[in-house]
């Protein structure tokens, strides 16, 4: 793991463990608004288009799976305790992960099912787009947790820089 | 993970990897199976509801015995076993991105575009069944580290 990164060209030391949770709590509260954000009133902008986009920035930037450059190392790289820590880091983000899979997943029936029209036209709006962003939110832990755990846990590092 | 199942008299025994492997390509066929059924079976005739009731009633007693070998999988055991866990789910994990993809995809097809009216009925109809997928998903999403668990681990000793 990487224990400084470089934003808008400023070198950040991410050795402490503290640092790293800071990063991971400011890094879901921006998707966290992105997501109320295409979700809401605000949602005729394309807020999509952005959300992938930050999320693919994202992404990069953390590593793991199949990135080289990221503050994560790729998931095949690294010795035996890093390997046991990554299968550790997806078994917590597989539990974790149900939070927004089987909402969504139960969210799809009100897509599926005519929904009363007695219902307020605002609410059947929301409760019709509601599976769509609870998948990207679910689509958003999938490729983003297993990293954040990582950093979330690894304990403070030594400063090789 | 345990080596038996017993009921009464019947006494089920899964040492061997390769009955367990049976059991576990037996279990989804069933699944696959029930799934197919309760989507594409009218359950308002009866022969409907006895297919669906059956396939019900299958899955239900594979499910007590595929769970039972299973074990807790958020039980603490000795440190191979907590290895081994780990990594059906790190396995189990990788392959959900094939299941987002679908899902994302069917999702697509749900709405008005210009890939789906050229493509046979039989196929439209299966991308129109957003829901077909969704109990699909959710019910690998419950198995899925145990089937990769059971399915992995070598022959055990009968004590184990």
């Amino acid at each position: 793991m990487k224990t400084n990164l470089v934003l808008l060209g400023k070198r950040i030391n991410v050795a402490s463990q503290s640092r790293r949770r800071l990063l991971v709590v400011l890094l879901y509260i921006g998707f966290a608004m992105l997501v109320i954000a295409g979700s809401s009133f605000l949602g005729k902008l394309p807020w999509g288009l952005l959300l992938a986009f930050a999320f693919l920035r994202a992404a990069r930037f953390l590593g793991g799976r199949n990135y080289e450059d990221g503050l994560i190392p790729p998931v095949d790289s690294g010795d035996e305790r890093e390997l046991h820590r990554r299968d550790r880091a997806y078994f917590l983000s597989y539990w974790w992960w149900d939070l927004t899979l089987i909402p969504a997943l139960l969210a799809t029936g009100f897509r599926i099912n005519p929904m009363p029209s007695t219902w307020n036209p605002e609410v059947r709006t929301v409760l019709y787009q509601l599976p769509v962003w609870l998948l990207a939110a679910s689509g958003i832990l999938y490729y983003t947790l297993p990293q954040a755990i990582l950093l979330w846990t690894e304990p403070d590092m030594e400063d090789f820089s | 993970m345990n080596t038996e199942y017993s009921v009464g008299r019947l006494h089920m025994r899964f040492e061997s990897r390769a009955r367990r492997r049976w059991f576990v390509a037996f279990f989804y066929a069933v699944l696959a199976m029930a799934v197919l059924a309760g989507f594409s079976v009218s359950a308002k005739n009866t022969t409907g509801q006895w297919v669906v009731s059956g396939g019900l009633f299958l899955f239900v007693v594979l499910w007590i015995v595929f769970t039972w070998i299973a074990g807790d999988m958020r039980a603490r055991g000795d440190e191979r076993e907590i290895h081994r866990r780990d990594h059906a789910h790190f396995r189990a994990y990788q392959f959900f991105s094939f299941v987002l993809m679908g899902m994302l995809l069917i999702r697509s097809f749900s709405e008005p575009n210009p890939i789906a009216p050229p493509l046979p009925v039989a196929l439209r109809g299966i991308l129109a069944q957003p829901n077909a997928l969704a109990v699909s998903a959710f019910l690998l999403y419950i198995t899925l580290p145990q089937a990769i668990l059971l399915w992995t681990e070598p022959d055990m000793d009968p004590e184990a």
